[in-house]
């Protein structure tokens, strides 16, 4: 017969009449299997229901912390926070508050609030002052730049801690391709659709080069011809208008391609990089 | 690999367990958990308040249809029949089945213990869709005093609704560009689409008296262009000046009716 299905019969058998601890034991034992195997949300109900047996509360830091991990994994970020600080309130050593802490901030990362991840930080900075610690918080405060669009801030933060840092490659490609949003602005100031063309938008460029010669010329015509009010009106209200437009799509178009370029770099260090990630 | 099929710990999972757990997912609002364990319960033992918790359970978690097929399933002589036929009028409410719950109130005997809370559901229904209200006199007869006051004045709004007439708006905007906008609340655009259409309509003709006709035609274009879109607008924005105020309306209703619990008795015994 296959081991293992004699000791799943020998558990239980054996199950029955234990003694309260040893229920909460094996509760545990279970629910951390289903964690391992990746089945979050009856790991949930399982520690659920040892934290809701557990009246000594022997597994509250553990339980809670654990459902936190679960509802991180399902990406239920709202969940995840409240039961970590569940973890970090039931925690009995310093080392488990910590653990709890830096989940907290790994979670606001990822549920994209950055900022309240990075006063967390701050403000363990002030607390502790171990180089392991500091290096950690650097660690993460990186992470939280990248996620906030910062990337010369990540990179500072990358450097600090090791100046051959694998993250700090990432960065700096992302700061290479990004487009200057002032430069296509002003492309397009000088010349209509030149901004378009910079981001990449040819068509865009042309259509914008197009509208501003053939409004700026009967602008331009109606003032020759000293039909000065049609000279005004086609101006402001086409002419400008166009050349207006012209360099706001440029900022646009610009503003569009770096989040594209951020968002592809962060998918790739989700898939690619090795290390650890929130 | 790891083991997953890890024993239970027996103790923990039987009946009277699983209940209590039960028990305290669904008072911690953890509804689709409570669901599981009270049906796992079931299986050893027939309960009528269990089985009365999954349905309130469902309803938590708007699975409305599962819900009312819980509640449906009462017979008459179950002590929980009363309250699983309320819920299950409730259900149609909150489906927004306006006329299935008034359908099936009409077919409801006097003597049914909830009558009167089944029946100021069905008058209140009559505040959210586009059937003529019932008159308010009756209307209030099904109401306590504080509550009368609380709900004729909504009965009140919903009678005075301020609607902007579609057809207004778009003949206003056809004599004078912009007039619908304003008639609609849109004051500046309104302005803005008479000085458009204005400026275009001049140019137009200011170009062909000047002999330059392809920017006469030109300009003729795109004030036709605009006129039809002033129109348009109008037509638009005097439908979305109704439909901001009906929704304002009923979200307010809604919150309400939520507030008052629908006017009908609430279970917090249930988690006592």
């Amino acid at each position: 017969m296959n081991k293992n299905l004699i000791i799943i019969i020998i558990i239980s058998l054996t199950a029955f009449n234990l003694p309260a601890q040893t229920n909460l034991r094996w509760q545990a034992a279970y629910a951390d299997s289903l964690f391992a195997s990746a089945q979050y949300f009856d790991a949930i109900t399982e520690y659920k229901r040892l934290l809701f047996f557990d009246k000594e509360n022997k597994y509250s830091f553990s339980g809670n912390y654990k459902i936190g991990l679960s509802y991180k994994k399902g990406g239920k970020f709202d969940d995840a926070i409240k039961y970590f600080r569940l973890a970090e309130k039931n925690a009995k050593r310093d080392s488990g508050k910590l653990k709890a802490k830096f989940q907290i901030i790994r979670t606001n990362i990822l549920r994209g609030t950055t900022e309240i991840a990075l006063n967390h930080l701050r403000q363990l900075a002030k607390e502790l002052n171990d180089s392991l610690s500091l290096k950690k918080i650097r660690y993460w405060k990186g992470w939280a730049f990248m996620f906030s669009d910062k990337w010369d801030s990540a990179k500072a933060e990358f450097t600090r801690i090791n100046p051959n840092h694998e993250l700090i490659k990432i960065c700096d490609n992302v700061i290479n391709q990004k487009y200057s949003v002032t430069f296509a602005k002003l492309f397009s100031y000088i010349l209509p659709g030149a901004g378009q063309f910079y981001t990449g938008h040819y068509l865009s460029g042309l259509m914008s080069l197009g509208m501003n010669v053939l409004w700026g010329y009967f602008t331009v015509k109606a003032f020759i011809a000293d039909r000065v009010f049609d000279g005004i009106v086609t101006g402001n209200l086409l002419w400008f208008r166009f050349y207006r437009g012209n360099f706001q799509n440029a900022e646009k178009f610009a503003l569009q391609k770096n989040i594209e370029i951020a968002n592809e770099a962060l998918r790739k260090i989700q898939l690619e990089y090795k290390g650890e990630k929130p | 690999m790891p083991i997953v099929l890890l024993a239970q710990p027996a103790e923990l999972f039987q009946p009277g367990n699983r209940l209590k757990f039960g028990n305290y997912l669904f008072c911690s609002n953890d509804y689709l958990r409570a669901i599981d364990e009270f049906q796992n319960f079931l299986k050893y033992k027939k309960n009528d308040t269990v089985f009365f918790k999954i349905g309130l359970a469902y309803e938590k978690m708007r699975k409305y249809d599962i819900a009312q097929l819980y509640f449906a399933s009462y017979p008459e002589k179950n002590a929980f029949y009363p309250e699983a036929r309320l819920e299950f009028h409730k259900l149609f409410f909150l489906k927004k089945e306006f006329s299935a719950l008034r359908e099936n109130v009409a077919r409801t005997g006097k003597n049914f213990e909830y009558y009167p809370e089944i029946k100021r559901l069905s008058y209140i229904s009559y505040l959210f869709d586009d059937t003529d209200l019932p008159d308010s006199n009756n209307f209030k007869l099904w109401f306590n005093n504080s509550g009368q006051k609380k709900i004729i004045r909504y009965y009140r709004i919903k009678l005075n609704l301020p609607q902007k007439s579609l057809t207004v708006a778009g003949m206003l905007s056809a004599v004078i560009p912009g007039l619908g906008k304003i008639y609609a609340g849109e004051t500046g655009d309104g302005i803005t689409a008479l000085i458009v259409n204005g400026l275009l309509g001049f140019l137009a003709y200011d170009n062909f008296r000047a002999g330059h006709k392809f920017r006469g035609w030109l300009f003729s274009g795109l004030t036709a262009f605009f006129y039809a879109g002033n129109i348009y607008g109008s037509v638009a924005a005097a439908q979305i000046y109704n439909n901001k105020i009906k929704t304002g309306y009923k979200q307010e209703l809604e919150m309400f009716l939520e507030r008052e619990n629908y006017f009908l008795p609430d279970y917090k015994n249930l988690c006592k």
